[in-house]
């Protein structure tokens, strides 16, 4: 299937929150673009996602598009990421990955290599850089006003309330918990507003107990403009935390909403209790719905003209990796009102 | 004891989720948490350990009947909190003979059951509460689903034969407690009204206590077919409660006294109706007007949107308001922490009733049957709710 010169036609395979609360909605803002399948494992679920949104197909494989479409939405939980995207991009279809890009550096590695050799596409979606509040945060930083970063601290917390359909975020050791799930979009956010692609992990700690962590902290270091400038992230699942991204620098500290926004606050050093408060003069994406339809059409683009402006797989893998050394490395936060009294509480209390 | 596995109810709320983590980290029990979707905070809490997570629903009998199969013990949590008063009231009961049905298909070795000190009543107006206290229905859900559970509880195992523990704790404090922990916090960080000064029986039982009289539940036959009040040693009162709070707080407004009288008479004043604002309210609040200096500045300004108070104010000369605003001012340096804020709120009329009440509930029978003492004190347990607290930054 190659692509007219007008219109894209793509399948979002799973339909799942992500599918319904974003990609479907956002892909009604596109002219270029036709969802013409839905993919999905639980039939009922499909049917009733492709009657509602009004796509023209429902199919219960993804090998069912191929030949049908130009490009392809993998939306799935993560443990199938590698293996559904690179099949897809085997079959000349161009991929646009939902986040997390894989569960491991090696399949990331993996896939990078198939959509290299396929010569197609391979985009990973990463709607958070899109927001007004990103965009000039990088612009800020990248223009030199702030001088010499010299520390970052960013905290993301919230009590968990996205509608999942399916429990891999609780229950997948790889693809699950708080760093899969929000520390890669912070540690993507980190790291392309400094714009620095080299980060070594200093310290994990997570709440882990042989499941996935729901609160992580971590410790690391960001290479800037060949400096090593070192700093935190502090994530939850169970706790509202600040919720912001601070850079500082010589000349002041930047505060930008990490959720994204539309007002970022400049601390200058001359007066760093009142801030210059920055707000639009245009706004670009309103909601959320919008960034996806941006990133969408970033992605619609490269089909059609073979532009390169959507998130890199290449610019994943850095995240990818500081999340699986948080894996392998992470130690567990000892918390006195958990830990108190887990001694074996039955020796001697039993029945005789 | 070793690879037995264990299904909770409720896995994901306040008691569930220290159960389970109890029991993965500090027993050889194997853990099945039931939970009814995949979101939440309380999910989030539970997946950071290794147990089984089951998708399904109390009101879902062929869930409960999957999720029951090879477990030696229930643990029935769960109960009815959100949703209309008759979705609650069917969680709790339904969701209860639902659970017990699967129990006994299941023949599992025992099922516990949380119920709650609430089947006695929120003040069962005599001094020393045991079990054999009558059941008293306080015409509310919770108190009245409460109550015909443990009754189906209690038919299952004589018509039934099925094994039961039952558990009536009072009011259970500690980490990740909503209602007499993060609710009494955010009321003192606004500004709390003591009924009678606090002088009231504070019936508390920490989280942890209760987990290990869960266990001793789940381990000794000696507790089977059993009822067990579940409360801490101390002997508190509301006061040394909210006081124990309050000392966690680096600044707040002050504890208001008030009697039980004056917060109804309060009550009563703020319903509409041309009567009751002319001639029932000033006759209520004459007492609330001779302590007008000492009241709050929402109080004062409910009894100012009083037509017949704004006529009164008129009549009183200004150098008595002065001195009355200079009084109430002074109250509040007196007491060092500032001013009482605007968010205070009257105890509803039930909270009057549990915080006045003098009633004790006594722990002798668990301690005597299943050889349980308590491991955290008072003391102890406030300080671990401390640093809960502070990591969950709802204190400094």
């Amino acid at each position: 299937m190659i692509a007219s010169s007008e219109e894209v036609k793509l399948a979002i395979i799973g339909c799942g929150a992500i599918t319904q609360a974003r990609y479907l909605p956002a892909a009604n803002l596109l002219p270029n673009l036709t969802i013409t399948h839905v993919v999905d494992l639980d039939a009922e679920t499909g049917h009733e996602v492709a009657n509602r949104f009004q796509i023209p197909e429902f199919a219960r494989e993804y090998q069912q598009v191929f030949g049908k479409v130009d490009a392809v939405v993998v939306a799935t939980p993560p443990s199938s990421h590698a293996r559904i995207s690179i099949d897809c991009l085997n079959h000349g279809l161009h991929v646009l990955c939902e986040k997390p890009l894989a569960v491991s550096v090696m399949e990331a590695k993996a896939m990078i290599s198939a959509s290299q050799r396929s010569n197609r596409h391979l985009a990973v979606g990463m709607n958070r850089r899109l927001s007004w509040s990103s965009q000039i945060s990088r612009r800020l930083v990248q223009s030199g006003v702030l001088g010499d970063i010299y520390r970052f601290d960013i905290e993301e917390g919230h009590e968990f309330n996205w509608p999942l359909r399916t429990g891999h975020i609780f229950q997948d050791s790889n693809a699950g918990g708080v760093l899969a799930d929000t520390g890669v979009h912070v540690f993507d956010l980190l790291l392309w507003t400094l714009g620095s692609p080299k980060a070594k992990l200093g310290l994990c700690r997570t709440d882990n107990w042989g499941g996935v962590e729901a609160n992580a902290v971590v410790e690391l270091v960001v290479e800037w403009h060949s400096r090593q400038t070192p700093g935190g992230v502090e994530l939850s699942f169970t706790r509202e935390l600040r919720n912001t991204m601070r850079i500082y620098g010589d000349n002041g500290v930047l505060e930008a909403p990490i959720l994204g926004g539309l007002e970022v606050s400049l601390y200058l050093a001359d007066n760093p209790v009142e801030p210059v408060i920055l707000t639009p003069h245009h706004v670009g994406p309103r909601n959320r719905v919008e960034e996806f339809a941006v990133q969408l059409s970033k992605f619609v683009e490269a089909v059609l003209h073979d532009s390169k402006t959507y998130v890199t797989a290449d610019e994943a893998l850095a995240t990818l990796s500081l999340i699986e050394q948080c894996h392998y490395g992470g130690e567990r936060m000892g918390h006195a009102w958990e830990t108190v009294h887990l001694e074996p509480f039955f020796e001697g209390k039993g029945n005789e | 004891m070793s690879d037995k596995t264990v299904l909770i109810t409720g896995a994901t709320g306040f008691v569930g989720n220290r159960l389970v983590e109890r029991l993965v980290l500090g027993s050889d029990y194997k853990t099945r948490a039931m939970v009814r979707r995949f979101s939440g905070p309380g999910l989030a809490r539970l997946a950071r350990l290794p147990t089984q997570l089951v998708l399904g629903d109390i009101l879902d009998p062929n869930s409960l009947t999957e999720a029951a199969k090879g477990c030696d013990v229930v643990v029935h949590c769960a109960y009815g909190n959100s949703g209309s008063g008759s979705q609650r009231r069917e969680s709790t009961v339904s969701g209860t003979e639902n659970v017990l049905k699967a129990a006994l298909q299941a023949g599992v070795r025992k099922v516990i059951y949380l119920s709650s000190s609430a089947v006695h009543g929120r003040d069962p107006k005599i001094p020393l509460v045991d079990e054999a206290a009558p059941f008293k229905n306080d015409r509310d859900v919770y108190s009245e689903s409460k109550i015909e559970a443990e009754k189906l509880v209690w038919r299952y195992h004589r018509e039934h034969g099925l094994p039961v523990v039952v558990f009536r704790p009072t009011l259970i404090y500690g980490p990740y407690g909503r209602t007499w922990t993060v609710r009494i916090v955010k009321e003192i960080q606004s500004g709390a009204i003591l009924t009678n000064g606090g002088s009231g029986a504070a019936n508390l039982v920490y989280v942890d206590n209760l987990v290990d009289a869960i266990l001793l539940g789940m381990e000794k036959d000696a507790g089977d077919g059993e009822a067990f009040i579940l409360v801490d040693d101390e002997q508190l009162t509301w006061q040394d409660v909210y006081k124990n709070y309050a000392e966690m707080l680096d600044a707040h407004p002050p504890l208001h006294d008030m009697s039980a009288e004056e917060i109804e008479a309060m009550h009563k004043a703020a319903e509409p109706g041309v009567l009751k604002q002319w001639i029932v309210a000033p006759l209520l609040l004459v007492p609330e007007m001779m302590g007008y200096s000492l009241r709050s500045p929402e109080m004062r300004g409910k009894m100012r949107r009083m037509p017949w108070a704004k006529f009164l104010a008129r009549l009183v000369p200004r150098n008595v308001k002065d001195w009355v605003k200079g009084e109430s001012k002074s109250q509040g340096q007196a007491r060092g922490d500032g001013t009482p804020s605007s968010q205070m709120r009257l105890p509803s009329p039930e909270m009057i009733e549990l915080y006045a009440s003098q009633s004790r509930f006594t722990n002798e029978k668990v301690k005597r049957v299943l050889d349980y003492t308590q491991r955290i004190s008072f003391a102890e347990a406030m300080n671990l709710t401390r640093s809960w607290l502070q990591y969950q930054r709802l204190i400094e």
